[in-house]
């Protein structure tokens, strides 16, 4: 009986060291039983049929082990997950809705806006028809502004108050890869085409103010009257942004629900058990 | 059906264990592979892992007396079924029953078993 109960004792400190694997959640409810437990499987075993038996158990043990090892550890690993979830929602919940509902407000209409209803948005865009007033037309009546784009269409733009250099309207090439005066014009300093095509690399789309001297004296001015405002194309990064916005909108509307949702429903702090 | 069923094939031995009286792990393990004349043994793992969850759900909780024998290790705790245990055991047995009774209409398994 000596060697059984030196076997039956080697098994079981083998089995205590095994069960120090499990996570310390299990441990603390179990590891003594469970080492009482296999002890008596051990002495029951050796006492009915010897060695095979005792082999046996330890066969059936090691995977039932393996198999319950992996289950704790993944059980522990959930539990503690779902604890820290637990704790992110109730950060959540004790944000004030109403901010939140102010911002998705905010970004819902501001997407609405920036991508429908923005001048060169996909629904507003089609129907245009704001014409540009050239704020200079009253002011310096002998100066106009082109603004020209790579398109066939002409828009104008200008600052108040700055000086601009006009040229006839003959002299300036839409449809290129720029705008600029023809070589014909030589009352166009080259200087002036140069710092104009450095200053604005024109694509399709593209706005740009070009000053425009009055080089062929008062009354010879040709004004580009009226220009739609918008030109002919959509304004892709605004509509970008709009649809940003609106997701962003869309994402604080449903974490609005969420946190109301949740204030309801975790209104008392978890107590550990 | 209840929100344990179906129970797994363990929680359910160990449910048909303690449906008659308090049993520590080692008699339920014990119980468990008589009754099913060793066709199905719990390990210690197993056995533990399944009493906590089962403990967790309510389906069993620990005797508030233990049985004191003479053999007893103050190591031993001894499990009972909690009423929501009794009546998950009673459903399951009812699903199962209904599952044989399926499989006979089907000439699967014989009318007697």
């Amino acid at each position: 009986m000596a060697q059984s109960d030196w076997l039956i004792d080697l098994s079981q400190r083998l089995y205590e060291t095994a069960v120090k694997l499990y996570p310390a959640p299990f441990r603390a409810d179990y590891e003594a039983e469970i080492i009482w437990l296999f002890n008596r499987m051990c002495q029951d075993a050796f006492a009915q049929a010897g060695y095979p038996a005792l082999a046996a158990v330890w066969l059936r043990t090691i995977s039932d082990f393996a198999f319950s090892l992996c289950e704790q550890h993944w059980q522990t690993w959930r539990s503690d997950t779902m604890e820290n979830d637990t704790k992110l929602l109730r950060l959540i919940a004790s944000i004030n809705v109403s901010v939140i509902g102010l911002l998705a407000i905010l970004a819902l209409g501001w997407g609405i806006f920036a991508l429908g209803f923005h001048r060169n948005g996909l629904l507003a865009r089609p129907f245009t028809t704001v014409h540009w007033s050239h704020p200079l037309d009253s002011e310096v009546p002998e100066f106009t502004v082109y603004r020209a784009t790579a398109d066939e269409e002409t828009v104008c733009s200008a600052v108040p108050g700055e000086a601009y250099t006009a040229v006839p309207r003959s002299n300036i090439q839409s449809g290129q890869s720029g705008v600029r005066p023809t070589p014909s014009s030589p009352d166009i300093p080259q200087l002036s085409w140069h710092t104009l095509k450095d200053n604005y690399q024109m694509n399709r789309g593209d706005i740009f103010c070009y000053k425009i001297e009055l080089i062929t004296g008062a009354g010879s001015v040709e004004k580009l009257i009226p220009n739609k405002i918008g030109a002919s194309f959509y304004d892709w990064n605004m509509i970008a942004f709009g649809f940003v916005s609106l997701i962003m909108g869309l994402g604080l509307v449903i974490l609005a629900r969420q946190t109301l949702r949740l204030a309801g429903r975790i209104a008392e702090p978890v107590t550990a058990t | 059906m209840n929100q344990y069923n179906p129970l797994s094939p363990a929680q359910f031995q160990i449910l048909l264990a303690l449906a008659d009286e308090e049993r520590h792990g080692y008699g339920i393990m014990q119980e468990v592979a008589e009754r099913s004349s060793g066709k199905m043994r719990l390990g210690p793992g197993t056995l533990y892992g399944n009493i906590k969850k089962m403990m967790a759900a309510g389906l069993i909780e620990e005797s508030d007396k233990p049985v004191v024998l003479e053999d007893d290790d103050p190591r031993r705790r001894y499990y009972r079924l909690t009423d929501q245990g009794q009546k998950a055991a009673v459903d399951e047995a009812r699903r199962l029953a209904d599952a044989v009774r399926d499989a006979q209409l089907k000439n699967l398994i014989p009318r007697t078993i």
